[in-house]
């Protein structure tokens, strides 16, 4: 299963466009656009399916914000026995549906536009990093742009408890090993991290040490706008040792705030 | 005897026949590649028109393994699927980015795809080179997209003794849709980059329109459609999507 979201930024827009059908074009006609909330520590569940054009369900950017996420199910799928004023409140998000388990992965099309420009990336958040432990690693450099007017990260959890708690992201210069900048971020939420130019260069990396989450990078110079996220560090190695590499690679960047004590 | 049978279903020759049959496809066989093997997308190069084209990439045997060899080869392919700039031995650092302009590709106007492969004589887990392309249209900066798909693998230690290349399956018939999770109504038009990272011939239609791609080479369709569907015998027949709205340029994988 899948779950979406969305971006909500002083200087971007965002639209979320959901196809109702799956990349091998099969569609069901009973599927439907749920949206998930935190409300006193629950979440509470809404259908809004009504939002929808055709094949797909679109989302506007007035209807998005950078809590709340989306997924889609059927009816009959979604328990209605704590059901009260037409939402459900429950107290963990659960595997619904199967309806997005596809390969490749079933996506939704996440766009941020301003004025000037539009760029859109294939988004997902798969339902097996909404209960993961650990932190993420994404080198900074490949992805932004020191001659961009904006550099952002927006750095994505889902957490399948109905809570957003605090923690800290850190900008490391690994080859300083110096924490640059630590960053407050929340869970269940879009955090948003601008970067200044000082902020870009080759050695320096985000990490997290215990939250996960999808690093998405954007920038934008005049009226050119790139986004895309980064693959997690085992991404890149093939076979059974790739999580014990990655976990030794995370060790290097916890003992540097570790020795910071930050 | 279940292990038995579980070899047998993973001999090459039996995953052969399964994807051939669609009988239990693996769409993405890296058997028998995960040790000793530098493993690389097909990236997409492209410096026709008004386009130049970044590769952004890490060292990533010394990120991994504090491998010091720093060594890569690149090798650039024509849309045909011939070799066109073969560049071995190259010294690279941490982080490296490659401009692919008309100047690089020695005047060639035009688009094809390109590999990585890292060198090193270190025995490891292998890897696979999935970074970042970015596309700078008309001289604006660069939209990025990462590595979607692993297409052909070197071992670490030899120097192109062998290139293995059929990492992607296919079947005998044309039976495997895949549709793009978006819509295109506000488009001006839109082009699809699509390679074929198969040994042999590969046939897909798009909007009924039948094409054809042989091994290794890459074709941009142009289209001006609300939803894009591609029926085809490969498995994974997934496009870099290049979508123009009012002279803007957005680049996303299928």
């Amino acid at each position: 299963m899948n779950f979406f979201f969305g971006i909500k930024s002083k200087e971007f827009d965002c639209e979320l466009i959901i196809p109702k059908f799956s990349n091998s074009g099969k569609i069901n006609k009973k599927i439907k656009l749920f949206q998930a909330n935190i409300e006193n520590n629950k979440w509470v569940i809404e259908d809004i399916s009504n939002y929808q054009e055709g094949n797909f369900f679109l989302i506007k950017n007035m209807n998005i914000d950078n809590h709340k996420i989306f997924f889609l199910a059927k009816n009959s799928e979604i328990n209605q026995s704590n059901k009260l004023d037409n939402k459900l409140k429950i107290n963990e998000l659960v595997n619904f549906s199967s309806y997005t388990d596809t390969e490749p992965d079933y996506r939704s099309n996440l766009k941020i536009y301003n004025h000037f420009t539009f760029s859109s990336y294939q988004s997902d958040y798969p339902f097996r990093m909404i209960s993961a432990k650990g932190g993420i690693l994404s080198s900074i450099y490949p992805l932004t742009n020191i001659d961009a007017d904006i550099n952002k990260i927006f750095f994505r959890n889902i957490y399948f408890l109905p809570e957003i708690k605090k923690s800290f992201a850190y900008l490391i210069d690994i080859s300083k090993k110096k924490v640059i900048k630590k960053i407050l971020i929340c869970s269940n939420t879009t955090n948003e991290i601008s970067l200044s130019k000082e902020q870009i260069g080759p050695n320096i990396y985000l990490y997290t040490k215990d939250i996960v989450g999808i690093p998405i990078y954007v920038s934008q110079k005049d009226n050119s706008l790139s986004m895309e996220h980064t693959h997690p560090p085992h991404h890149y190695i093939v076979g059974g040792e790739k999580f014990g590499l990655v976990k030794n690679l995370k060790k290097k960047f916890y003992e540097i705030i570790d020795k910071e004590n930050i | 005897m279940k292990s038995l049978i579980r070899k047998i279903f993973k001999k090459n020759f039996v995953i052969s026949l399964r994807n051939n049959l669609n009988i239990f496809p693996i769409k993405i066989n890296t058997n028998n590649l995960d040790k000793n093997f530098s493993i690389s997308d097909s990236f997409t190069w492209r410096t026709d028109k008004k386009f130049k084209t970044i590769f952004k990439f890490k060292d990533l045997l010394n990120y991994f393994y504090a491998d010091e060899t720093k060594i890569v080869n690149l090798k650039f392919y024509s849309k045909e699927g011939f070799m066109i700039k073969n560049l071995k031995n190259i010294k690279i650092s941490e982080l490296n980015s490659l401009t692919i302009d008309q100047k690089f590709m020695n005047g060639i106007e035009d688009y094809g795809t390109f590999t990585i492969f890292h060198k090193s004589k270190n025995y490891t887990p292998s890897i696979r080179n999935s970074c970042y392309t970015g596309f700078s249209y008309d001289n604006r900066s660069y939209v990025y997209v990462h590595g979607n798909l692993p297409t052909s693998a070197e071992l670490l230690y030899e120097n192109e003794k062998k290139i293995f290349k059929n990492i992607i399956g296919k079947s005998l018939f044309i039976n495997q849709f895949y549709k793009i999770q978006n819509r295109f109504d506000g488009s001006d038009f839109v082009e699809l980059f699509l390679h074929n990272p198969c040994n042999s011939e590969i046939k897909f239609k798009i909007r009924e329109k039948k094409y054809s791609l042989s091994p290794n080479s890459s074709r941009i369709i142009k289209l001006k459609t609300q939803e894009i569907t591609i029926r085809s015998n490969c498995y994974l027949l997934r496009p870099i999507i290049f979508n123009y709205k009012k002279n803007i340029l957005d680049v996303f994988h299928g």
